[in-house]
């Protein structure tokens, strides 16, 4: 749902050297639903996404949004939920 | 089983003599200063662009003192899900369900802002409706909602285990579909609140909410002002049942026409507006398919299901996320394959209503399981026995069972409800049904998921406990004080419930899924403990004794294994308040951190413990002339754990199988050809009252879960998902009629009785 595909597990990009914002930017531009990850022209995420570059907390990155990707990163996004059952 | 002093006693609630005495103020008691009256303007169609509003009449009424639409917020829809942010507070540019508010005017008394209301024009143009699951995915179906360009809001495919495989070790294989209708949450408070704005801008709301957090963070989010900038303080509370997550246009637009007029404004809605306008359960079309061995053992399960949840997405990714995952409780299923869809229509916002959508999942199992159990020609007790989930069970998509009583339940179940005897005589048109079900003490979610509570100790030598959760009738603040009691060593009498207010309060992330009693008891007997911990480390030197070695019972503080080397609880109070200069306050936090956070994609995961568990027995009698159905008894075999109040436990569970008495036989939501709600008043909308429910009996079976507060489980919603099944089963038993279109009118039955006599 998030990607748009049901099926897509991975992303390639082919550029080299694309941020962290590249590729939640990628994430947005191809899902069904009207998904933001940070406001533009802001260098923090939107509230309710949790995410880790490797294992690394967002607010662990020295270079926030714009930390650099290498091949074989792992990206983990998350939601933070509010409502329950 | 340990003898407690206070937990497990049925001890006076909380609430109860504010309650009935009529002195517990609600939010609609509530008033301020100068405060003015709101009222909310709805749309008389369902699906239409919003091509003008015109206000200048209304606001130029005497004692009109504001009027707000959509426009008059920032425009920042919100929701559940990040990525699924499909809410405005108002609408703007189109309206999406009939009653929807459209706008709101704040005036000196009610009967002007009523009368403002009549003379504001609004300019529709109507677009065609979108009323069912089919016509919203029909090819070319008008869009609901402008922030997504599909109807379907949200789905999820699971596949657990080999489900092929099970398909072909299966002995007998059948499948049916099965529907259930629009049904109203059904608490007695509508929504009502008050906003005032202080001096400095900040926003204070007391509302009817369920899960304040919710509340607050959705409305920061929507208003675009800071957390700090809103405080939530939540008054008694009529009733929640997952109908007052959200912040709704009421609260919306009293914060609004408070900050425009600098006044307080308080809005309190009718019911009509309630049944028409505001949160459904979910419309529900699945199809079932199983597969279980000549021994009655399960093999697969197959299940697709749609839900129809009008036109925002709000809680229903989960609806359709519990539908599925909780596909593997209470029955041990090795494989399942499952497929959910969640759809746009312009019917009423749906969020969920106790028991979530395991309600639905298990009406269909239950329904399901018993059709094919009679087809092998095995018992309906007997199926359920062989599929029951042990203790230590780990189920096909990763959840872990400590501790299932279930195969006790449905011994005590059976046997009080006289399953056996009925065998062998019963009057004509009496028959019996049974159901299971499963429900954990709350999950894991992603974002602020943790309890907290604070202990302050008096100086007086009371204490008093503040937790995140919310009293919303269930009993919460009771069983809080219970366990702070229990584990401080103190009378009942002597621990008093603090106030839910988030300047005060770590407000929980919601009051659902069976949490409270859990998560924050757990927080609760921390907090106890670091009490004890503080109070031991300031005594100890004059007990001359080591801290770690000072106990706490009957109000009295003593060294361990030297009970008359002590000192009475109120000496040591006032020493530390006195000689120490220390007012004590108590702090603790609990979360599930071993388990799993839910897993959207797969439905995988262990994620959550204490499952609770329960069989339900209903004995119905069924006119043959009428179709009517009556309830006659009602046994529900519970595995709660450790009940903490037994009195409060059967209040939860008769009152789940109650208010599911009602989506089985009696309640729908009706609309027409348009989209426009045709039975939003009590009389016409059939609720079950006193007169209908039959008599409950509770056979608590004792566990002790391993991670829970004094072994206790969470409770309330299990029985609201066994009981609409066992009604189904028991019409069958007592007719023969097989009934999977909810809810079971005696025009159904009547015509299931014509078609099974060949009329």
């Amino acid at each position: 749902m998030l990607l748009g595909d049901r099926d897509a597990a991975s992303i390639d990009l082919d550029r080299p050297g694309a941020t962290l914002a590249e590729l939640l930017e990628e994430i947005s531009g191809r899902s069904t639903n009207t998904v933001e990850f940070f406001a533009p022209g802001t260098d923090d995420l939107q509230e309710g996404w949790e995410v880790q570059v490797n294992g690394l907390a967002f607010a662990d990155l020295a270079e926030g949004l714009g930390t650099i990707l290498h091949d074989g990163d792992c990206v983990a996004i998350r939601l933070a939920l509010l409502g329950g059952g | 089983m340990k003898d407690y002093r206070v937990v497990g006693k049925p001890v006076e609630r909380k609430d109860a003599r504010v309650k009935a005495t009529g002195s517990a103020r609600y939010a609609a008691d509530l008033v301020a200063p100068g405060m003015l009256h709101g009222k909310i303007l709805r749309s008389p169609v369902a699906h239409a662009k919003i091509l003008n509003i015109d206000a200048a009449r209304a606001r130029s009424l005497p004692g009109v003192m504001a009027v707000i639409t959509g426009r008059d917020f920032p425009g920042i829809p919100f929701g559940t899900r990040p990525d699924i942010r499909d809410q405005l507070p108002m609408p703007i540019t189109k309206v999406h369900h009939y009653g929807e508010g459209v706008a709101a005017v704040a005036a000196m008394d009610e009967d002007t802002a009523e009368a403002a209301l009549d003379l504001i024009e609004v300019d529709y143009e109507e677009l065609p409706v979108v009323l069912t699951a089919q016509d919203a995915l029909a090819p070319g179906a008008p869009l609901v909602n402008e922030f997504k360009n599909s109807n379907v809001a949200y789905f999820s495919d699971f596949v657990f285990g080999d489900v092929e495989k099970g398909f072909k070790e299966a002995e007998h294989i059948r499948e049916e579909t099965f529907t259930s209708q629009r049904t109203t949450v059904g608490f007695i408070e509508p929504h009502a609140c008050l906003a005032e704005i202080d001096s400095t801008g900040r926003v204070l709301l007391q509302g009817s909410k369920q899960s304040p957090y919710i509340t607050w963070r959705h409305m920061c989010r929507a208003l675009d002002i800071p957390l700090s900038k809103m405080r939530i303080v939540n008054p008694f509370v009529g009733g929640g049942f997952s109908g007052k997550h959200d912040p709704f246009d009421v609260d919306f637009a009293s914060v609004k026409l408070a900050q425009v007029t600098g006044k307080p404004v308080k809005i309190v809605l009718n019911y009509d507006e309630v049944l028409a306008a505001y949160r459904q359960r979910n419309a529900m079309d699945a199809r079932l398919r199983i597969g279980i061995k000549k021994n009655g053992a399960i093999t697969a399960l197959y299940a697709d299901n749609i839900l129809e949840g009008g036109p925002i997405s709000g809680i229903g990714p989960f609806n359709i996320y519990f539908f599925g995952a909780f596909l593997n409780l209470p029955y041990k299923i090795p494989a399942i394959e499952y497929h959910g869809k969640l759809v746009y229509s312009n019917r009423s916002p749906c969020g969920t209503v106790r028991g979530q959508e395991i309600v639905l999942a298990q009406f269909c199992i239950d329904s399901l399981l018993h059709m094919v159990a009679e087809d092998i020609g095995l018992d309906p007790v007997e199926v359920r026995t062989v599929n029951a989930i042990p203790d230590n069970w780990h189920c096909a998509n990763d959840i872990v069972v400590d501790v299932s009583g279930l195969s006790e339940c449905i011994n005590r179940s059976s046997e009080k409800i006289g399953w056996k005897e009925s065998r062998k005589s019963r009057p004509q048109g009496r028959g019996i049904g049974f159901s299971c079900a499963s429900h954990p003490s709350g999950t894991r979610l992603g974002g602020h998921f943790g309890s907290s509570v604070v202990i302050k100790l008096l100086e007086e030598g009371q204490v008093i406990v503040t937790h995140g959760a919310t009293e919303i009738g269930q009993g919460a603040n009771t069983v809080m004080c219970q366990m702070a009691a229990e584990e401080l060593g103190l009378p009942y009498e002597d621990v008093l419930q603090g106030a839910s207010d988030s300047d005060t309060a770590i407000l929980d992330s919601g009051m659902f899924g069976d949490r409270a009693t859990y998560w924050d008891g757990n927080a609760t007997i921390a907090a106890a403990r670091d009490l004890k911990r503080q109070l031991a480390e300031l005594m100890a030197p004059a007990l001359s004794a080591s801290p770690e070695d000072i106990e706490f019972e009957n109000k009295r503080l003593f060294v361990r294994g030297e009970p008359e080397k002590g000192m009475d609880w109120l000496r040591a109070v006032r020493k530390a308040y006195y000689e120490k200069g220390a007012p004590l306050y108590g702090r603790g936090t609990w979360a599930a951190l071993d388990i799993d956070i839910v897993d959207w994609k797969t439905g995988k995961g262990n994620l959550c413990h204490g499952l609770d568990f329960i069989a339900t027995a209903v004995e119905v009698a069924v006119d043959r002339e009428t179709g009517k159905v009556d309830l006659i008894k009602a046994v529900h075999g519970d595995d709660a754990g450790q009940p903490i109040n037994p009195a409060t436990l059967e209040g939860q569970v008769n009152g789940g199988s109650a208010h599911m008495s009602g989506h089985a036989l009696w309640e729908e939501s009706l609309y027409d050809e348009k989209g426009r709600s045709i039975n939003h008043s009590w009389r016409d909308y059939k609720q079950p009252t006193a007169t209908d429910v039959p008599e409950y009996l509770v056979e608590h079976v004792h566990t002790h879960d391993p991670y829970g507060p004094f072994g206790a489980k969470g409770a309330g919603e299990a029985s609201s998902c066994s009981t609409i099944a066992a009604i189904a089963n028991g019409v069958y038993d007592a007719i023969g009629v097989r009934i999977k279109d909810l809810p079971i009118t005696p025009e159904k039955i009547l015509e299931g009785l014509k078609a099974k006599e060949g009329k």
